[in-house]
């Protein structure tokens, strides 16, 4: 679980999971982002693959929320994947670079606490949910048979 | 099972992206010299050109600016490290100028 968690939030490539997409407008945003822009001559690629259940012998998929979901905390547990801040925080979650100011907005406590000022709490947990969620990933454990390529279009 | 079909022609995507400098950017051999950003759609990603001892590289590097790390890894573990220290700066940077209002698209494809 942890690798999974690290793989997602913390952006470990060097992992046994391959990233896949449900989406196709995200799987162009990441065919774009290589190591130079793609153009007619040298184009990036989108895969379309398919994966069928009975498949399964030599491709393993996981739902990255619904892993993660299996070991989430009970609610009565005092620790808790959620957050304590405001709900804009989420929109620092799902873009962190562009809504920076929602990750340190400080944190309200009710009166009478007065505890440490400080950003409210994000827990790995949390951070992989919601970038798995935007990037409507699919994990392949291992990676994809060529067989179960449908489609490579190229993109530029 | 699924096979592989006939070859599909080119698809051109709509896609609005402009390069910022990155001065004064420099870690031992490694010089940042800027960084090619998607404005529309708005990615999470930047294509990083940098100079090694002097030299302009032909490819960038690509960096994740959401989790402020650099995706390629190297077999030089000096320069991978270099990379892994100076990630989160140059993703500051770049983040910087992409908060920015755009003056003009320095690159872009698309109808």
């Amino acid at each position: 679980m942890s690798r999974l968690v690290q793989h997602i939030a913390r952006g470990t490539t060097i992992s046994p999971f391959v990233s896949l997409t449900r989406s196709y407008g995200i799987a162009c945003g990441y065919a774009l982002s290589g190591d130079e822009l793609p153009t007619a001559a040298q184009p990036a690629y989108v895969y379309q693959i398919e994966i069928e259940a009975q498949d399964g012998h030599e491709t393993k998929l996981l739902d990255p929320v619904t892993e993660i979901a299996l070991h989430l905390q009970s609610p009565y547990e005092w620790k808790s994947y959620h957050h304590d801040g405001e709900s804009s925080f989420l929109l620092g979650v799902v873009d962190p670079d562009r809504h920076a100011a929602e990750l340190r907005r400080e944190t309200r406590f009710p009166p009478g606490d007065r505890p440490t000022p400080r950003a409210p709490q994000l827990h790995a947990e949390l951070e992989a949910l919601v970038r798995a969620l935007r990037d409507a990933e699919v994990l392949a454990v291992k990676g994809i048979p060529k067989p179960q390529v449908l489609q490579r279009w190229e993109v530029f | 099972m699924a096979t592989a079909k006939a070859k599909t022609p080119p698809i051109k995507l709509n896609y609005t992206a402009r390069e910022v400098p990155l001065p004064d950017l420099i870690d031992g051999k490694i010089t940042f010299v800027a960084a090619t950003i998607f404005d529309e759609p708005p990615l999470p990603f930047a294509i990083v050109n940098y100079k090694r001892s002097g030299k302009l590289q032909k490819k960038g590097l690509r960096m994740d600016l959401d989790k402020r790390i650099f995706l390629d890894h190297f077999d030089d573990a000096a320069f991978q490290q270099t990379l892994d220290t100076t990630a989160h700066t140059v993703a500051a940077a770049i983040g910087q100028a992409r908060r920015a209002p755009a003056k003009t698209a320095a690159s872009s494809a698309g109808d």
